[in-house]
């Protein structure tokens, strides 16, 4: 079997496993893995207790990373996100030492970011494109491989600060997270409450390392994408920005497109689901699997669109549909 | 797995999916080509249009053709069938395995190996599947067969057309012919010839230029309503040429005669050949000959004069004779000899008779009666008296009436009469009086002459027949 192979099973082991401590929501470990091996991070929209923190500490344990967690709140300060000066006194007298701040770890968990103030927000979005901490005049790098998880609700709008659309554009995916069917549910507290009030302890064994996670990340790059799978991403992404007659219904709906960088996540993240899938090349099918989560929170929608009540998957769902392969 | 195979998988899906852009381009374009087809053909039942049907060919031809230059232009390319391929659930494996098979390295080897080793193990399930719009190809058909049919259907307008081309062609078959005499005459060296006899030449080519714009009028078919009006042109411009025809003949035939006896055998031969164009043979050099022998289109037309030797070669020696008729019995009796001017004429009692033909003021009433009528010498080409001491015309009312009691007509104040060629063929000075009324008027004189018994016994028959064909 070649080494590609060998990776491939290895990803596949991995999906397995964090599917043991994560009951359901298959598509969410999906693409989260997927923004993991295409060296993304993710935005995670959802209700409290859907198990967002539960699949960040899950992949952590499966691909033993050093795992953190940032509540963000109003009153959340950036330096601690990123750490700060402290002073430390010794034998040999007293000076300033930098203590990390929780952002030094391989897996950061930001907790509802949209309640941090943009000041704080700015810092862990400087570390999440750079991966480098600036205090005062040091800049401290992050461990590779470094990957944010944020999560916003989508509800609660008051005493919020939400991401301007140029911060969002750094997160590779936009992911939703939705309530669990009723045998999901059933899973879920089943796992969590046991039979007879006892919790079902849930072993997750370690499969990957980081230094597997890289390489991994490098054979990704690698995967061949032909010409017409590459016009497809292309057109998908200046399709967001036609506004002729002949794409009029879809022109109308959408104010502002999606930026380069969503063609460039489209690109590394269906080779990512290529490789997951054991394929050596992208596929169609692969772009319009990634094509929702990376445009979702890219294209900002006009006010006929929200006034008619149409969604960012619609419209799309409509762009996909348009476009000839 | 030899990469070949995958290129060469993908070559034969290419040939069909071309085949069917053919098949799918021909069916539009040849359906194009049928409607315009069947509408030319539908406007053809209506409106005269001889080439309908070379029209309607060409459309469905440039119908087929269409469709092949589309196909060429819009032909599938290896990457397209590649794609077509895929869809058969290879995941873009043969478009990416296609379009890296020259690229060496870790990666393109195992996708290479990964879609050489799909496509063999489905080959089978890759079928093309050759989809036609049933839509177009029996809407294709209905034009075909609609265009067909109409075409088969006779109208009125489709028998005028016929007509018309025909006349077309009879038109352009004398054009092609009057500009052969022209380039004959032209070939005539007029240095040769003295003044009168050049600018005799130049008025044959003048009056022949104006048969060649008259015919060109006929052939072009403007001013003419439907094709009865254009054959009753074409009838009268043949008339008129014939008439010059025999007109320019003779006086070729004279200016040969001079030239023979001056021995300039150079300027003969060009007379001759432009003699042969209109179909004359001039003999002038050759007393013992045929003068004037008109040979052309119609040998009933033999008129021979001057000689006393007649010759019918139709076989019938009392009728035609006299007549001189190239082509048309019916107008150049009227000028011709008559009836008996010819050597039966002699022996039937020329005397007087002639004066019939004469009647119509030709000069040359003398060779009525005692007069041989036929020694003009002068190669009567059918017509003409053999004197020449007079003027011919074609119809004229002479200034002074004809020593013949017989002779009738109207008289004119003029004392002269001359023609001269005026427009195209000819006009006269004087009173132009209208030929059908005048040769109505001949023809009852004629009868009421033959009842009167003014005519030899033997005459009447010939007499009545030759005006009868005038009606």
């Amino acid at each position: 079997m070649g080494e590609m192979e060998q990776w491939q099973q290895l990803i596949m082991q991995c999906e397995a496993e964090i599917g043991k401590g994560i009951i359901g929501q298959k598509d969410i470990i999906r693409q989260t893995l997927l923004a993991m091996l295409s060296g993304g991070n993710v935005l995670l929209e959802g209700m409290p207790g859907l198990g967002k923190t539960r699949l960040v500490s899950t992949i952590g344990q499966v691909f033993r990373l050093s795992f953190k967690r940032i509540q963000f709140t109003p009153d959340l300060m950036p330096s601690d996100v990123t750490g700060t000066n402290i002073i430390v006194k010794d034998n040999q007298g007293s000076g300033f030492q930098f203590e990390r701040g929780p952002i030094f770890a391989n897996l950061v968990l930001a907790d509802e970011i949209n309640r941090a103030t943009p000041k704080t927000q700015s810092a862990l979005l400087e570390a999440m494109q750079e991966h480098t901490v600036t205090v005062g005049n040091e800049s401290y790098g992050l461990e590779e491989p470094f990957f944010v998880l944020a999560t916003q609700n989508p509800i609660e709008q008051e005493g919020t600060y939400p991401l301007p659309e140029a911060q969002l554009d750094r997160f590779m995916f936009k992911i939703k997270v939705n309530f669990p069917s009723r045998e999901e549910l059933y899973g879920i507290v089943n796992l969590t409450e046991g039979i007879g009030g006892e919790t079902i302890p849930v072993a997750i064994q370690p499969i990957l390392d980081g230094a597997g996670l890289l390489k991994v990340r490098s054979f990704v790059s690698q995967i061949p994408i032909a010409d017409a799978v590459m016009n497809y991403i292309l057109n998908i992404v200046m399709m967001t920005h036609d506004k002729s007659a002949h794409y009029q219904e879809i022109g109308r709906f959408i104010k502002e497109g999606a930026s380069p960088r969503a063609a460039q996540a489209i690109v590394r993240a269906a080779r990512a689901k290529a490789f997951v899938e054991g394929r050596y090349n992208v596929s169609f099918e692969d772009v319009n699997y990634v094509t929702f989560p990376v445009l979702r929170h890219r294209i900002l929608l006009s006010f006929d669109a929200v006034s008619e009540g149409v969604t960012e998957e619609q419209v799309i769902a409509e762009i996909l549909k348009s476009i000839e392969k | 797995m030899n990469p070949s195979f995958m290129v060469d998988f993908i070559k034969k899906y290419r040939r069909k999916m071309n085949f069917a852009l053919f098949i799918e381009w021909c069916v539009i374009t040849v359906a194009i080509g049928a409607g315009a087809a069947l509408a030319a053909e539908l406007t053809a039942l209506i409106i005269p249009f001889y080439y309908v049907n070379s029209i309607a060919v060409l459309c469905l031809l440039l119908g087929l053709v269409s469709g092949v230059v589309l196909t060429i232009r819009k032909r599938y390319s290896m990457g397209k069938a590649a794609l077509a391929i895929d869809e058969f659930g290879f995941s873009e494996r043969i478009i990416t395995a296609y379009e890296n098979r020259d690229k060496e390295g870790g990666i393109y080897e195992f996708q290479r190996e990964d879609a050489l080793r799909m496509l063999c193990q489905n080959k089978d399930t890759v079928r093309f599947r050759f989809k036609i719009s049933y839509y177009r190809l029996s809407l294709c058909s209905v034009l075909l067969i609609a265009t067909i049919v109409v075409a088969l259907i006779p109208s009125k307008a489709k028998t005028e057309a016929s007509v018309r081309h025909q006349l077309q062609m009879s038109a352009q078959e004398k054009m092609d012919e009057i500009e052969e005499v022209i380039e004959a005459l032209d070939e005539i060296d007029v240095d040769e010839l003295d003044e009168q006899q050049a600018t005799q030449i130049e008025g044959m080519k003048d009056s022949l230029m104006m048969s060649l714009e008259e015919m060109e009028g006929i052939q072009s078919g403007e001013d003419l309503a439907d094709a009865n009006a254009m054959e009753n042109a074409l009838e009268q411009a043949r008339e008129r040429l014939d008439y010059k025809y025999d007109e320019i003949a003779e006086q070729l035939s004279d200016i040969s005669a001079e030239m023979a006896e001056n021995m300039d055998v150079a300027t003969t031969q060009e007379i001759q050949n432009a003699l042969d164009k209109m179909g004359y043979q001039d003999v002038a050099g050759d007393p013992n000959s045929q003068n004037g022998q008109n040979v052309s289109d119609n040998q009933v037309s033999q008129n021979i004069s001057g000689n006393q030797i007649s010759q019918n070669v139709v076989g019938n020696p009392n009728s035609q004779n006299g007549q001189g008729i190239s082509g048309n019995q019916v107008s150049q009796g009227v000028s011709g000899n008559q009836a008996g001017q010819t050597g039966e004429g002699n022996m039937t009692g020329q005397d007087g008779q002639d004066g019939q033909g004469n009647m119509t003021g030709q000069s040359g009433q003398n060779g009525q009666g005692n007069q041989n009528g036929q020694n003009g010498g002068e190669g009567n080409n059918g017509r003409g008296t053999g004197t020449a001491d007079f003027e011919r015309d074609y119809v004229s009312i002479p200034g002074e009436l004809g020593q013949d009691e017989s002779l009738h007509g109207q008289s004119t104040q003029n004392s002269d009469s001359e023609y001269y060629r005026d427009q195209n063929g000819l006009a006269w000075e004087g009173e132009h009086v209208d030929y059908n009324s005048v040769i109505m008027e001949y023809s009852n004189q004629a009868m009421e002459s033959l009842e009167q018994g003014r005519y030899p016994s033997g005459m009447e028959d010939i007499i009545k027949e030759y005006f009868g064909s005038m009606n």
